[in-house]
């Protein structure tokens, strides 16, 4: 093993049993441990939970978008910036950004071609049925 | 319980009673991944809220004092793509984890994984055999400087600089306790003055 390799290895191994310290202690002594650090546990808890509410939007808002469309997303990929995902339906593809919380791709912008389809063929079925019980 | 019927093409054609028709048939070996998936119990987006919601003030201190220890200065960034990729589907929250075991294990996941992306994205650079040479001796300068800093601010405190030292060697929890014979309520105090003392340390500088 190269020093360099050897000393980022150690500094992991100890950073590691930090944090897994940490995840031993109770309600109690966490509080006090941040309290005693010189933070507001309340202040600190909930700039933590902050953050986790904040990607529900994000999360949120990508959907509502595509079932306006008609779309039924599968599961999406992760890519280098973005992620990605097709229709189930029509297999337009979108991709969504996090960070820029830009939508992109046909699928963003085109409604679900199955479902113009599937809505063109039971309107077919009820006229037919209509002419025929006439 | 899982039915595993090889004979068969499909689940459908295996003839049942109607009372086991709700349990899963595998047909094909090759599909036990995707049957394992099916049946684990993943969250859906409104169980995720809810469990965000569950997280008591001690546990939401334990997420950001694991990230701060660690050095993740971007761990604000790590921890609401952990989220997102748990309701993208990337990396679904089994609601059978402990969420804040779940939210800490995919940082560090994701953590990692960043830093091997780099690595390579470093390496398929046609400068990278001089300008990474160059980056490892500082790299190796800067680590070595961490750990002698780190060590400093233990101060006079054999018992700390003893654990540490133990740690820096790959040690575990119960190996250093045996090792050193140390209970386990010794052990947390110990642990504890370590924390304490390069908890500033860790807020402001850089880890790995």
């Amino acid at each position: 093993m190269t020093d360099n390799k050897r000393d980022s290895e150690e500094l992991e191994n100890i950073l590691e049993g930090l944090a897994d310290s940490v995840l031993e202690l109770s309600d109690q002594e966490i509080l006090d441990e941040v309290r005693k650090s010189g933070a507001d546990p309340e202040e600190y808890a909930e700039r933590t939970r902050d953050v986790l509410r904040l990607a529900l939007p994000k999360f949120d808002r990508v959907n509502r978008h595509l079932q306006h469309l008609g779309h039924a997303i599968m599961d999406w990929q992760a890519q280098e910036e973005s992620y990605e995902s097709r229709c189930k339906k029509c297999g337009l593809s979108v991709s969504f950004s996090a960070t820029s919380n830009e939508i992109r791709g046909e699928a963003s912008v085109k409604p679900c071609q199955a479902n113009k389809s599937q809505k063109r063929e039971a309107a077919g079925t009820w006229c037919r049925r209509d002419i025929a019980s006439r | 319980m899982v039915f595993t019927a090889f004979d068969y093409r499909t689940q459908e054609e295996v003839e049942r009673p109607p009372e086991l028709m709700d349990i899963p048939v595998l047909t094909d070996v090759c599909h036990l991944s995707n049957l394992i998936d099916s049946l684990r119990p993943w969250a859906t987006r409104e169980e995720v809220d809810q469990a965000i919601e569950k997280l008591s003030k001690a546990d939401l201190c334990k997420i950001r004092k694991v990230a701060e220890l660690k050095g993740w200065h971007d761990w604000e960034d790590l921890l609401s793509e952990v989220l997102l990729r748990a309701l993208m589907g990337k990396r679904r929250y089994d609601k059978s984890i402990d969420f804040v075991t779940f939210l800490i294990g995919s940082m560090r996941g994701m953590h990692s994984n960043n830093k091997e992306k780099s690595r390579k994205l470093e390496q398929l650079d046609p400068a990278y055999d001089l300008a990474s040479r160059e980056k490892r001796v500082d790299e190796r300068l800067q680590d070595e400087a961490d750990l002698a800093e780190r060590l400093q601010l233990l101060g006079d405190d054999p018992e700390a600089r003893m654990l540490f030292l133990d740690l820096a060697c790959g040690m575990n929890k119960q190996e250093i306790k045996l090792k050193r014979s140390l209970s386990d309520r010794k052990f947390a105090a110990i642990m504890k003055r370590i924390r304490s003392k390069l908890s500033g340390r860790n807020d402001h500088k850089g880890g790995t």
